[in-house]
């Protein structure tokens, strides 16, 4: 798709591209048999110079008081904090970090908070966590939404996830077979029920329908306003609040039944 | 649209255009005209991307930012052709420096770069509405929309349904669409953003800068370039105006390698391009202006943004 045409500046590479110049006949006037018309379609990359001092004048206050901000310790983990396949400790800690965010904003209770594994990057070192350690675990601009479900719903949207090998979760619990189908499902310690109507806390993004989350979409929604990051933040300032380090659940959330 | 469609439909476009310059016999006489070069720069949902993007970004590391933008916006300014530079919205997302000033940096690199005109996108509304008048009202920055009715909310007299540049001897109009944005996010007092018919206001707009003698009407839109289901996007609107010569896309983050050129109700064609996002790509339409015949596209280029390597 790329050809080589020409370059604008020395310090700008044009890999270019076609250039289109055609001819046509005008055979009801055969006097101005001929007229041409060119025009170039370009479709190329640039390399520009990295800096600019104006820019670089006008950002700096900005990049200064950003980089303090992203600097800014909230909290302590005694340990590197670790996503596995299907959530691991990092996957509970952040959608206990949800469970919360949503039982403070809606004062409803909350009985499971959801989040497909895509969603976070990396692991949480061990030592101080800093604003920044959050935009790098979560870079994604997921925002909560709390929602009303039936356990018929729910139960398809447990089988979805085990499919997966299982998602990121807290307040189910589940085990999931050799041909990746959960079994025993349970939501606060209690069976499903599939008549009674159940609140959980999901993304944004999953609430919409995607990562195969069609089954979510159509339901009674709640939009907290409230992004991923802010609810982790708020959930670790607790544990600082309280001068102690984050407490991480280490259970898995499903098992994986072999046999 | 494939490219044989594309050259194919350029060659009726330019059919219109040779038509008109038959009557001079000699398309040599051009010399004896004056001609007037105009570029068109734009760019769309540049999610608050002010620095390139990181290393670890996949695909695109390295690529855009507002420094990089600046430099092409330059060359192309230093070519002593008028040039326009225009955004299609969605200059902010959520991201740090977005959570930290609420929009106000993206406004003020758009001001920096000297943006002639600029539309709103949805995201642009993350922080609120309260928060987008205060940084638009901050930054001086007016946003064109022309469907869409804010009167009872703090936008009120700080948007335009449309402009009109002068660059030289060219009047340029400019009007703007949104999508709608009550599917798309969840904010308070979403309720009073009041959604018009874009197709409707579009058309009822440009008629107006018709009516101001506008050389090239422009369309600036956040509404997607085109929906499986048909739900108004700008092929939907690209087909169904009267006197649109370019819209100018987003929202959809397509990276178009040409334009897209679409029949219109005028039996004219509007043209539709649209620039990726993240400032990665700029799209650059290069026209030109005749006193005797009409507007005529001679060149397009879509660019992408790449930071020079350290080695």
């Amino acid at each position: 798709m790329l050809y080589l045409t020409f370059s604008i500046t020395t310090v700008s590479m044009i890999r270019s591209i076609f250039i289109i110049l055609f001819y046509y006949s005008f055979c009801i006037q055969p006097l101005f048999a001929q007229a041409i018309t060119q025009v170039h379609f370009q479709y190329h990359a640039v390399t520009a110079a990295q800096k600019d001092s104006t820019v670089q004048q006008w950002l700096q206050p900005y990049t200064d008081s950003l980089n303090h901000y992203l600097n800014s310790v909230i909290g302590f983990s005694l340990e590197n904090v670790y996503k596995k396949k299907g959530g691991g400790p990092l996957g509970n800690f952040i959608t206990a970090a949800m469970l919360q965010q949503a039982l403070l904003q809606t004062a409803t209770k909350i009985d499971a908070a959801f989040l497909h594994p895509a969603g976070i990057k990396g692991f949480l070192p061990q030592g101080n966590i800093t604003i920044g350690t959050l935009y790098a675990l979560l870079p994604y601009t997921n925002r909560l939404v709390v929602q009303q479900i039936s356990g018929a719903i729910l139960e398809e949207f447990v089988h979805r996830m085990a499919a997966d090998g299982g998602w990121l979760s807290t307040g189910i619990n589940y085990a999931i077979d050799v041909y990746g189908k959960a079994k025993n499902i349970r939501i606060q310690q209690q069976p499903i029920l599939p008549n009674a109507v159940y609140h959980i806390v999901v993304s944004d993004y999953m609430a919409n329908g995607g990562s195969n989350c069609s089954m979510l979409r159509s339901l009674p929604s709640i939009p907290l306003h409230t992004t991923l990051i802010e609810t982790c933040k708020n959930y670790i300032q607790s544990f600082t609040n309280n001068h102690e380090p984050i407490t991480v659940n280490k259970a898995a959330q499903f098992t994986n039944i072999y046999e | 649209m494939n490219r044989r469609n594309f050259i194919q439909n350029t060659v009726k476009a330019g059919l219109f255009t040779g038509i008109s310059l038959l009557p001079a016999g000699n398309l040599l006489a051009k010399n004896s005209m004056t001609e007037t070069q105009l570029t068109i720069l734009h760019t769309n949902d540049t999610h608050s991307q002010i620095f390139p993007f990181e290393n670890n970004s996949g695909p695109y590391a390295g690529m855009g930012g507002i420094e990089s933008r600046k430099k092409i916006i330059e060359q192309i300014r230093g070519t002593g052709n008028p040039a326009l530079l225009l955004d299609a919205g969605d200059f902010c997302d959520d991201s740090s420096i977005y959570d930290a000033y609420k929009g106000k940096v993206e406004l003020e690199a758009m001001r920096l770069l000297g943006y002639d005109a600029f539309t709103l996108g949805e995201k642009d509304f993350l922080g609120g509405i309260d928060n987008l008048a205060t940084q638009l009202k901050h930054t001086g920055m007016k946003p064109i929309v022309c469907n869409y009715d804010f009167t009872h909310t703090s936008l009120q007299n700080w948007y335009q349904p449309y402009t009109i540049i002068q660059k030289e001897n060219l009047k340029i109009g400019v009007l703007g669409v949104l999508l709608p944005l009550h599917d798309k996010i969840s904010i308070s007092g979403i309720e009073n953003l009041v959604y018009l018919d874009a197709v409707m206001q579009a058309n009822k707009t440009a008629a107006i800068l018709q009516q101001q003698h506008c050389d090239i009407i422009i369309c600036l839109s956040h509404l997607g370039d085109r929906y499986a289901d048909g739900r108004i996007s700008d092929e939907v609107l690209a087909k169904n105006n009267q006197c649109i010569d370019v819209i100018i896309g987003g929202h959809t983050h397509q990276f178009f390698k040409q334009p897209r050129l679409y029949k219109n109700k005028s039996s004219s064609y509007t043209l539709v391009n649209q620039a990726g996002w993240g400032g990665i790509q700029m799209g650059q339409l290069d026209y030109v202006f005749t006193n005797t015949t009409n507007k005529k596209l001679i060149r397009t280029k879509n660019i992408l943004l790449r930071e020079k390597k350290n080695e």
